[in-house]
């Protein structure tokens, strides 16, 4: 299959199917038990990719080089544990979405979200930050793959916008679910309002990340696409 | 608890978050937190327990207050609020049994957590999603691998570059994961060919795993399908009905509910009567060498 068309089979799974799936959940379930719902469909909404991926059988390459890229997320949510807030893996999961197109930034962002959570616990937020991180790497790929060395600039901005209004607000209304039964406007406005200062920063420090890392990793990680043939066109 | 086959552990915590998240009832969710935070206590001491305790006793209290303040159903008034807004007997009642099942969601995720380690859910997902199961593998096997090459890489620009001034840690940072980058990625193009020439990719994979099927397990096994049977046949006969608005309604202590609730005791007492057993089995072969 072509570049283009993975990355429009994998749009329609993820802009058809979820909704789909959160209708039939909002109406099978009707009576309250948003928390159960929300993380099914969270987990459901996790697995055409991976199946997907597994169907294709993926090459040995490709299966190493993404996991160069999960480690790196996670060995650099490690290094920055003291502060949760500023934490590198955004940053690699867009380059990794950037560089090597929508399914593996997905694959990353959800792997290093699993992955990570073994070192700082897991728990019911998980399904969570893979679905939020798997999401930027999609959107990465979606934006940027196509390009050839996409510019500093506009990386730092998708960076921000993604975490700040994507990733952030997705675990804070995950976290009203979490807590409260009933979802009320007030309760989600509260949450939001409560997570600007956290994501804000966490934004920034993606765009510092992007800034300072960007074009130097995706020169890399272009030099090694080319050299080896590897996750493009030509495999 | 840690040394039984990974497919039962699993099928265990499986009944018991579904159970727990499915079933809002108040003496389904008390039984279920008290036995969440004894397998806790027996499998990482009081200790972990407490370290789990400190920020998830804050967490139920945001919830019970998230609930009241934010939920004005329900009929029966406890005050006033300054906007004119109620605090209800109903939504307040509610708040404490949805912080009830988050506490004992998250103490279950932490028993979790103990007994099925990352090898062993790798094993467990080996049969059904191979390749996400080695990709992830692989990665957990590269990030201390990572965190040495950062290291080294920094050590080796600091010797050598020279660089003074404020901006002389974050260049160096970036010189060495832009180093360490290059490093790992053509290690890695050179560990896929080799595993190419072994012969990745031509038949299915097999697995490591160091489980066992043994008595224990086949014990283990029948008493969970038992239990988690009876449990649900409990709930599903309606011992564990419950209705928040407009006005609280549970299921009474009838016999019948009774005896459902028993299961379930049962079926959250298991990691620690394993647990229990097991040091109690420990104590007695030390005392006859």
């Amino acid at each position: 299959m072509s570049e283009r068309a993975r990355t429009r089979f994998a749009a329609v799974l993820m802009l058809v199917l979820v909704p789909a799936l959160v209708l039939l959940g909002s109406l099978v379930w009707a009576n309250r038990r948003f928390y159960l719902v929300s993380i099914l469909v969270t987990i459901l909404s996790l697995l055409p990719m991976l199946l997907r991926f597994e169907r294709r059988s993926p090459q040995a390459r490709e299966l190493v080089i993404l996991s160069v890229m999960i480690a790196l997320a996670v060995a650099g949510r490690a290094a920055f544990s003291f502060a949760p807030a500023f934490k590198p893996v955004a940053a690699v999961v867009i380059l990794s979405g950037a560089a090597f197109g929508c399914e593996a930034g997905f694959l990353v962002g959800a792997g290093s979200a699993f992955l990570s959570n073994f070192f700082f616990g897991q728990g019911p937020w998980t399904p969570w930050q893979m679905l939020g991180f798997g999401l930027i790497g999609f959107l990465a790929g979606l934006f940027f793959a196509h390009r050839y060395q996409p510019k500093r600039l506009g990386l730092c901005i998708f960076g921000f916008f993604a975490v700040f209004l994507l990733y952030g607000p997705l675990l804070d209304v995950g976290s009203v679910l979490m807590v409260s039964g009933d979802v009320t406007k007030e309760a989600i406005v509260a949450a939001l309002a409560t997570g600007v200062a956290f994501n804000a920063i966490h934004g920034g420090a993606t765009v510092l990340f992007l800034a300072l890392a960007g074009e130097p990793l995706l020169r890399k990680l272009d030099r090694v696409k080319i050299k080896y043939g590897i996750l493009s066109d030509a495999e | 608890m840690r040394a039984l086959h990974c497919a039962v552990s699993c099928a265990f915590f499986a009944l018991v978050l579904i159970v727990t998240m499915l079933v809002l009832h108040p003496a389904y969710l008390l039984i279920s937190l008290i036995g969440a935070a004894g397998s806790l206590a027996a499998l990482t001491g009081l200790h972990g327990l407490g370290q789990r305790l400190k920020w998830v006793l804050p967490l139920m209290l945001l919830t019970v207050f998230f609930n009241a303040a934010f939920q004005h159903r329900g009929v029966t008034a406890l005050f006033y609020l300054h906007n004119g807004n109620a605090v209800t007997l109903e939504s307040t009642v509610f708040g404490l049994c949805a912080a009830t099942m988050l506490a004992a969601a998250v103490l279950w995720c932490g028993c979790m957590h103990q007994v099925l380690t990352s090898d062993k859910l790798m094993a467990l997902t080996g049969w059904l999603l191979p390749s996400i199961s080695l990709l992830l593998s692989m990665a957990l096997r590269m990030v201390p691998r990572v965190l040495r090459c950062l290291k080294e890489t920094y050590d080796a620009q600091k010797a050598m570059d020279g660089l003074t001034g404020p901006l002389a840690v974050p260049r160096r940072c970036v010189r060495a994961l832009s180093g360490t980058v290059s490093w790992m990625l053509e290690h890695a193009v050179v560990t896929a060919d080799s595993m190419k020439a072994r012969g990745y990719g031509v038949g299915r994979r097999t697995h490591f795993h160091r489980e066992t099927w043994g008595q224990s397990e086949t014990l283990f096994g029948l008493t969970l399908l038992v239990l988690a049977g009876l449990t649900l046949l409990g709930i599903f006969s309606g011992s564990g009905t419950e209705v928040f608005y407009p006005s609280l309604q549970f299921s009474p202590p009838t016999m019948k509910n009774l005896a459902a609730w028993c299961c379930w005791a049962l079926t959250c007492a298991l990691p620690m009567l394993i647990e229990g057993k097991e040091a109690l089995q420990w104590r007695r072969s030390g005392s006859t060498i």
